[in-house]
Order: structure tokens, then sequence, then C-alpha cells
């Protein structure tokens, strides 16, 4: 995710009002949101962590190097072959997309469960496994998310296809996303949910004006478009049953493709809403909170556990209700 | 030929058709000067300078049409525009304000930079040519009777579609004008 610009957000996104509705089937994502084991998350984290810091950095030719962008510390190879790995030892048929026959060229992961009786209509949970040095925040917290959500959904059956996507280049300008949608792989989703820096709590929060992200950094944000309002509506309503976490929603008018509301667009959901496709962006606000932001000292000791496995829960329980989960 | 240039060449031809059926009963003025274009998108913003002619008359008491074009310096960034404005006359002090629709290529983006150059692209796909922008010229004046001068006009507007994603912000910087 890149910089959100405080003053681009302003007159953007209106204030989080909606109604929270009530959700059929709580038990179901109860459980599922139980499946998930804390106790895994982190040490994938340490492992993607130890992965980026042991590859080798891709080239940054033509691209800025600034401050908050070090374009010339970014990595992806063996981020890419630990997920594809894990993803087969989970059991999943595991596809390599490669988007473009240029130097560039994204390789993404993609991972799924055929739907038992709406095959034909996607759920996607998605991550970025390209990383600033270590990149534990940002954003191996989010791909050790998808990968235990996996693990869980691999035991179960769903009525729509559940899709689990790395996404790679994220951080050239969501090239990977960009070109996965443009190619037509999102054409069958009906809902996505992108993992970006879900991991990293502190006491302090900062926030562009008229912006209400509270004084402490302990909460997880969904940045939406009204495409994507009922899910977030879900989220809420979910986290509100089964008390997980501290949550916050942005949600930028229309499509939210507009000058104002463009940093929300900065991650791998801008793609899929340029297309019109309901997606969220759940995020700890990286940029606003975390100091170790596209900095060598985004390290795991950094990251706070339970923000981590209480946004894993909690999307494992908006899973169950997305994808329809199978008693 | 691109359809934006297309575009662009159908409406100056309107516009020159426009003037020529009303040029001989009307006092025209013609007008050229210097602009500022800023368009912001969701993932871009730019800037570029256009120099720009234009024709103008009465329409009824109190309003003005105008006809002209604007040549950006840049590949593909000219635009073409139509204007219906109130004016107003305080002895030599002339404000005018009203609505401009046009065409134009400007929201291209022909920067270099790698970074979202392809979510650049993708949120320019649906873009359609024609825009719509509120005009005002706070600081118009006529001297000598025959001559006008005009400094800081202001511009905002959008492209239809898709409506408000591409905003432009127009800064006139300078325009010299005589009656015919």
């Amino acid at each position: 995710m890149k910089a959100l610009y405080a003053a681009c957000l302003v007159l953007s996104v209106g204030a989080c009002s909606f109604d929270v509705p009530e959700v059929a089937d709580v038990a179901a994502a109860s459980s599922l949101a139980e499946s998930v084991r804390a106790e895994n998350l982190m040490p994938w984290v340490e492992e993607l962590a130890h992965e980026h810091l042991n590859d080798i950095a891709l080239s940054c030719d033509g691209y800025p190097a600034m401050e908050m962008y070090p374009s010339c510390a970014l990595t992806s190879g063996h981020a890419r072959e630990l997920v594809r790995r894990t993803l087969e030892q989970l059991g999943f048929e595991v596809k390599l997309l490669r988007h473009g026959d240029d130097p560039d060229a994204p390789v993404n992961v993609e991972a799924e469960l055929p739907g038992t009786t709406r095959a034909h209509e996607a759920v996607v949970v998605a991550a970025h496994f390209d990383a600033f040095y270590a990149g534990a925040d940002d954003n191996s917290s989010g791909v050790a998310s998808l990968l235990e959500l996996a693990r869980v959904a691999a035991a179960r059956r769903f009525e729509r296809t559940l899709r689990f996507v790395g996404f790679d280049l994220e951080e050239r300008g969501s090239l990977g996303s960009t070109r996965y949608v443009e190619a037509g792989h999102a054409d069958d989703v009906k809902a996505a949910i992108v993992l970006e820096c879900i991991g990293f709590t502190d006491r302090h929060q900062a926030a562009p004006f008229g912006l209400e992200l509270g004084e402490v950094g302990d909460s997880l944000l969904i940045a939406a478009n009204e495409d994507s309002r009922s899910m977030t509506e879900l989220l809420f309503a979910l986290n509100n049953a089964l008390r997980l976490i501290t949550l916050r929603a942005v949600i930028a008018g229309d499509d939210g493709a507009f000058p104002l509301s463009g940093a929300l667009l900065r991650s791998d959901n801008g793609p899929f809403w340029l297309k019109g496709l309901p997606a969220i962006m759940l995020t700890d606000s990286a940029d606003f909170r975390n100091p170790h932001y596209h900095e060598a000292s985004d390290t795991p000791e950094t990251l706070d556990p339970d923000l981590l496995a209480g946004s894993t829960r909690l999307v494992a329980a908006a899973l169950a209700v997305l994808a329809g989960v199978e008693p | 030929m691109p359809s934006i240039c297309r575009w662009t060449y159908a409406a100056l031809f309107g516009a020159l058709l426009f003037v020529s059926v009303h040029a001989q009963a009307q006092a025209l003025e013609l007008t050229a000067g210097a602009s500022s274009l800023v368009v912001l998108g969701p993932l871009s913003g730019q800037m570029s300078t256009a120099i720009d002619a234009s024709v103008s008359g009465p329409v009824a008491d109190r309003f003005r049409w105008t006809a002209g074009a604007r040549l950006g310096l840049g590949a593909w960034s000219s635009e073409a525009f139509g204007r219906i404005a109130a004016a107003l006359s305080f002895g030599s002090f002339a404000p005018l304000a009203g609505i401009e629709l046009g065409v134009s290529a400007r929201a291209d983006d022909d920067s270099a930079n790698k970074l979202l150059s392809e979510g650049r692209a993708s949120s320019r796909e649906q873009l359609f040519p024609a825009y719509v922008a509120l005009h005002a010229a706070p600081l118009r004046f006529a001297l000598l009777e025959r001559y006008r001068l005009s400094a800081l006009e202001l511009q905002i507007g959008t492209h239809f579609v898709p409506f408000g994603r591409f905003v432009r912000l127009n800064v006139q910087l300078i325009s010299i004008g005589v009656v015919l």
C-alpha cells in the first residue's frame, strides 16, 4: 500500500454510517473462525520475512527511489515459492500465472477450492507477497493470514468457489492484480477480500484530516466503496457477534475511483474497483500507524499477533457466509 | 486517426460553422491567451500549459457565446470548446461567468513514470473525451472600447464519463481580445 495522501481523503470518504445486518448463520461463521490457529500465523510471517531477506532484489530500473518507496529493495521470488509450496502441501492444485513476457511481468499464485453448488461464482482472498526488506507487516502479515485461511478452508466445502491469490508486484503499482483482473481472471468474482498489512498495533494512530481512525492504533480498517458496502456491513455484523477486534471502515462513494479517494485504490483492491467488482481492503492503515512502514525495521517482532489472529478469524467468518460453508 | 482527434476536429468545424453563420450580424471579439490545466485522476495528476484562440459574440442581453480551441504543449493534447456565459459591465470592469462544454484529449497521461502506469491506463479505459466545466472570468476589463484584457480566469470541470473520475482545474493566465 502506498502512502495515503492525507489531504486527498478528506472529502472522499463519508462517515461510516450504515446498517449492520443480522447474520443468519453465526454458528457456521463462528465455527470457521475458531478453526483458525493463531499459533500458525507468526511462524509463517517469520519464514516469509526470512525468505525476503535472503532473496535477490528485483531490478529497479525506471522506478523512482524515494524515502517512502525504496524501489531497489523489493523482493518477491522466494516468497512466491513459499506460497506455492505451502498451498500445494495443503492439497491445492496451484497455478502460477505469468502475465506478460516483459522483464517486469508479475507471476501470481492462484489456488482454488471449487464450489459445490455455485462453482461459477468465486470468492477471492488475496494478499501480495512482494515486499521491501523483510516486509513483516507489509505484507507477510497478509500472506500468513491467507495461508492460514487456506488451511482452514481446505478441510471444508463451500457452495461458491473459494480462490486464494497471491499477488506479485503490488509495490510496483499493483502490477500483478491489475494484469490479473485485466486478463479476465476475476470476471466471476462476487466478493474479494484483500489483506494488506494486518498485523501492527501502536499506542498512537495518525489520520488524515476529516477521517476518524481513533487515537489508539489497535483497529483494523476496511476500505470499501459502494460496490462492497454490503461486504463491509457483513464484516461489522460478524465482528459484533463474535467480538473479535476493533473494526473501522471508510466507504468511498460510487466506485471510489475519484481524485480525492484515489489513495484507497493504491492496493490490490484498486483493479477490482475499476472493473466494478466488489472488493474490500483490510489494513492496519500501515503508513498512518507503523513507523517501520517500507523500512528495513519492518520485522516480525514488531507485529501484534493478537491483531493478526483476530483479523484472520474475522475473514474466516466472512468466508463462511460469503462462500457458503457447508455443514 | 484516434477517435479523440475526430471529436476535436468535428467540434472545431462546428464552432467555425457557428461563427460563420453569425459573423456578419454581430460584433465579434477575437481572443488569444495562455492557460494552465491540471487534470486530477484517481491515480494521476498532471499539469500542462496551452495556448488558445477563441471567438465570441453576444447571444442575448448580458449573455455571450464563445467558441475556441486550446493547443496543449504535448502530443494529442488539443481541445475544442464552446461556452455560454453571463456578462456584467461596471464601467470598464466586465466579468463573465458561465458553462463550458468541450472535447479534450488532455486527460491522457504521457508520464514516463512506470509506477502505477498500468493502473492509470486502466482508470482511463472508459474515459469519454467530452467534458463540462464551470467558468469564471472575475478579472476581465474593457480597454479603449475595442480591447479586452482578462487575467486568472478559473475553470473547474469533469469529463462526462466516468463523471467525476477526472477533474479539470484550468487557469487562464491571461487573454487579450479585440472587438472586430
